[in-house]
């Protein structure tokens, strides 16, 4: 057989591949240590407005360069601190993840003496991890079914089919039972502890009227463009993102249920300290209120909103004014709870 | 495959050679090994270890009773699926095997089109089109036979309608299979014996259509059962698919070893249904050759 390829271009292909690989290892390229980061996002979008936000003038003021891989998988997580080979510095993770990891010994304790707390919305320091992005669950409506001065105000209401009648959507996920306990007048700060019995009751009351029950965070938002339903449980970014291309909907922010991401570094991390200097960097105000210009989902910082114009701060489910309305879901709850009560949602769907 | 006459001590090597067709399969072979048949091992592990040795996840699956009925559900969805699809196709493929060769390929042009577009957007049409602001609910309500819009989307036969409506082809395409491979002169055969149109067709080109029913039937009820965007989206409150069950279990609740144990009881229905098949029937009806 013939050879294809010559000795010499053999050798320069061979170095060829060897420095891509190496260009593409995080690590590998780098320069020494603790001048180098690495920051596990979910990519895309996020990643560009982190890397433009954050890293660099983070680079320009410390001189360590941030460098990001993708996408945050909690199954490398786990290999990667039962391995002990830790390619991650910082991580996006997802609050019953963040849960999990803290318990199995995944994370680092976030060292607040470097992180300043004192500007984060009440009850959000959390040991393990800091607050990155807040999304919220909100009662939305058509606003032709339901115009200004008869329009629902609260769970309650949603409840109410014979003040507000029409075809409603709820999510397919045990998390209703907190919306279930508010419209049975629980106030949003003694939802938790869920008191499961009463928010079984109170959702047998709703659920000949609920048309849809969706699974995908994309669903109401269509369902209420496409006049399927006249009211549901949405989240937020989407019925913001609806209003603006036209459709007839509002959100109303009382008894939102928040939601969020968090930043965590892992357990081991070869660059521990520029990690946590690197958190502590992103939680400052001005940058949180550059962050929020660009994706609609807010940080923890509550001093941010001095520096926003009214029409975003308006758009926010952190807003003071908004957040002091809702609860934020206890995740420590759901992570022990979840696939118990998971079985039990799906039975009462087939019932 | 045809198997080589070999006389004991006549050829030099013959063990070691190998059908030179072999070197053909050989890529699709690594590729299933790798994509398939690892992963499988990988999920039956999964379903057993956690991390030692457990059947944990099988004793809830047949103990909660929620999951035998979700499996339930499933199979008498895809019974009514299948046998929509019969009903729809037989005519079609009666049609496609009567007509001139070249009627016949628009025929099956026209069948095999919609197999060409996303099972997501086929879905999102059924939801425009069935809505309460869809189309047939406006026309309903046009033509005065309805003041108020009916109910159709998220309902079981919604979700009937759109799976009939994605697999009839596959139905349709067997069918048409065996249906070309019957030979006519019988049909003439019968009807110069006396029998008539009703009892030619009942007891002649059925029978040997049987082949091609029970091979498209069998082809749409096993894609049905593992069926999950369809349902998902067009589905009610109850349309709950084993399918579904298995992605939430996935991502939702993380719980790998469970949704491994689904898997692997959903994929041995399918091996069951395909095992009974082949031993009646011959499993390579499926690709549609009339000769067995």
């Amino acid at each position: 057989m013939k050879k294809i390829l010559s000795k010499r271009s053999r050798i320069v292909m061979t170095i060829i591949v060897a420095i891509g690989i190496l260009a593409w290892h995080p690590i590998l390229a780098g320069a020494e240590e603790g001048k180098t980061i690495v920051y596990n996002s979910s990519g895309g979008v996020v990643e560009q407005v982190v890397k433009k936000v954050f890293a660099e003038p983070f680079e320009q003021q410390t001189g360590i360069k941030v460098v990001f891989t993708a996408p945050v998988n909690f199954a490398k997580l786990k290999a990667m601190c039962e391995s002990g080979n830790i390619e991650w510095d910082v991580t996006e993770i997802g609050p019953e993840d963040m849960i999990r990891g803290k318990e199995r010994g995944y994370l680092e304790p976030i060292d607040y003496s470097i992180v300043d707390k004192s500007d984060f919305l009440p009850g959000l320091a959390h040991s393990h991890a800091v607050p990155a992005a807040f999304y919220s669950t909100v009662l939305a409506y058509n606003t032709k079914k339901f115009p200004a001065g008869k329009e629902p105000k609260s769970w309650a209401d949603f409840w109410d089919v014979n003040k507000f009648p029409g075809p409603r959507s709820l999510p397919n996920f045990p998390y209703t039972m907190e919306i279930a306990l508010m419209a049975d007048g629980v106030s949003p700060d003694k939802v938790y502890p869920l008191d499961e019995e009463r928010a079984w009751k109170s959702l047998d009351k709703i659920k000949p009227h609920v048309t849809a029950w969706w699974t995908m965070p994309a669903q109401p938002a269509q369902l209420l463009a496409d006049g399927e339903v006249d009211m549901a449980a949405a989240f937020n970014g989407r019925i913001t993102a609806i209003q603006k291309e036209g459709v007839p909907v509002a959100l109303e922010w009382n008894q939102q249920v928040l939601l969020l991401a968090y930043n965590a570094v892992v357990k081991g991390a070869k660059n521990k300290d520029a990690a946590m200097k690197f958190l502590a960097f992103m939680v400052k105000p001005e940058l949180q209120a550059e962050w929020v210009k660009m994706i609609p989902y807010p940080g923890p910082s509550k001093s941010m909103y001095e520096l926003l114009s009214p029409e975003l701060a308006k758009t926010l489910p952190t807003n003071p004014e908004f957040y002091k309305l809702g609860v934020v879901r206890n995740y420590q709850f759901w992570a022990e709870n979840e696939e118990r009560l998971m079985e039990k949602w799906n039975a009462w769907m087939l019932k | 495959m045809k198997s080589r006459i070999s006389i004991p001590g006549a050829q030099e090597k013959p063990r070691r050679s190998i059908d030179p067709t072999f070197y053909l399969i050989l890529p699709l072979l690594v590729l299933l090994i790798f994509f398939m048949v690892v992963p499988v091992f990988r999920i039956f592990a999964l379903s057993f270890f956690d991390p030692d040795f457990t059947i944990k996840h099988y004793m809830k699956f047949f103990q909660a009773g929620i999951y035998l009925q979700i499996l339930l559900r499933t199979l008498v969805i895809s019974l009514m699926v299948s046998v929509c699809c019969l009903i729809a196709g037989y005519p079609v493929s009666y049609l496609m095997a009567d007509v001139s060769p070249k009627t016949a390929k628009i025929l099956i042009i026209l069948v095999i089109l919609p197999l060409w577009t996303g099972i997501l957007v086929r879905t999102y049409a059924w939801m425009v089109l069935l809505g309460r602001q869809g189309l047939v609910n406006k026309l309903l309500i046009y033509l005065d036979l309805v003041a108020e819009p009916i109910k159709l989307l998220y309902t079981t036969k919604a979700v009937v309608l759109a799976m009939v409506q994605i697999l009839l082809p596959l139905m349709i395409l067997p069918l048409y299979a065996t249906m070309k491979g019957i030979d006519r002169d019988l049909l003439k055969a019968s009807k110069i014996l006396g029998a008539g149109p009703l009892r030619t067709f009942w007891r002649i080109f059925l029978p040997l259509s049987t082949p091609g029913i029970l091979a498209g039937f069998t082809l749409v009820f096993i894609i049905s059962i593992a069926f999950f965007i369809t349902p998902a989206l067009v589905g009610g409150r109850k349309d709950i698919m084993i399918a579904m069950l298995i992605e939430s279990q996935i991502t939702t609740l993380l719980n790998w070893g469970f949704a491994a144990a689904l898997s692997l009881i959903l994929m041995t229905m399918t091996l069951i249904i395909i095992g009974l098949f082949h031993k009646f029937i011959g499993i390579n009806r499926f690709v549609g050759s009339g000769d067995t």
